[in-house]
């Protein structure tokens, strides 16, 4: 078995590029994936204490992470087809509208 | 072939952990959004084998049932449904995309820094508690008992979310 902290920084990384996503890429669907990317990435530490400390709460709140996932998943896929059925398109900096 | 065996055994987190950061790129740098949902499964198969090595196997059944058979799905379904190809002309990034790696490339750096200095103590050489009976009972024990009212409060926080979709996506009616 590996040490924790390697697995605390690939985590960290694999956060980091969630984050790059949703920062740099236009297309809605596209940051919703990488939102998924930083879940997994807490996830992936939750079930490394888990095993670490020997403790079973981990994995339990490791579900409960993926619940919350697929909820905001359905409910941000619902609210991306609202959107273009109304703007035609998923290109977020035209969803500009409250802009003043 | 024992020495192949044994370098697996031991190297199969970092290659699976190399892997992942790998198809995670693939997720954020796809020009075209189909690549990134495939790579985004890929990224959830070998997240699920990430789990299987440090002994959850019911949290691995779990993300490959839920991530890989769900999420994967409704996304595929979101991609069917918007025209992206009438955006493949334009550009892929925002402006400040060299400012945005920076800044994360920063973060990353510090906390990998601080996780280093951390006193975590040594690895457990034996783990009891969470292999007891097959993680699934154990996994299965302590949410039913210990973590009940969480549990109910998912199910209502799921049972909200599916009303929220039907009302977000079905066509408004003129009363």
């Amino acid at each position: 078995m590996i040490p924790v902290t390697h697995m605390l920084v690939f985590s960290m990384i694999l956060f980091g590029i969630g984050v790059t996503g949703v920062l740099i890429r236009r297309n809605a669907l596209i940051m919703l994936m990488s939102l998924e990317l930083m879940m997994n990435a807490a996830n992936i530490n939750l079930i490394v204490f888990a095993r670490q400390l020997d403790s079973l709460a981990g994995q339990v709140f490791a579900i409960f992470v993926m619940c919350v996932a697929a909820s905001e998943v359905a409910i941000g896929l619902a609210i991306i087809a609202a959107l273009f059925k109304n703007k035609e398109t998923v290109q977020i900096d035209y969803l500009n509208d409250l802009k003043g | 072939m024992e020495a192949l065996v044994s370098f697996f055994s031991h190297y199969m987190l970092y290659i699976l952990m190399g892997l992942t950061l790998l198809t995670a790129v693939g997720v954020v740098y796809s020009k075209n959004a189909v690549h990134s949902v495939v790579a985004l499964l890929l990224t959830m198969i070998l997240v699920a084998g990430i789990y299987l090595m440090l002994d959850a196997e019911f949290i691995a059944a779990v993300q490959l049932l839920v991530y890989a058979g769900g999420i994967i799905v409704l996304f595929v379904f979101m991609l069917l449904l918007v025209a992206l190809h009438k955006d493949e002309a334009q550009r892929l990034f925002n402006t400040y995309t060299v400012v945005s790696l920076g800044l994360v490339a920063f973060l990353v750096i510090v906390l990998a820094v601080v996780f280093f200095g951390m006193p975590f103590g040594p690895e457990p050489a034996t783990v009891t508690n969470i292999v007891k009976g097959g993680s699934t009972e154990a996994v299965a024990g302590t949410l039913y008992s210990t973590y009940i009212l969480p549990f109910e409060i998912a199910s209502i926080l799921l049972l909200v979310v599916m009303v929220g979709a039907i009302v977000l996506t079905k066509e408004r009616v003129k009363s």
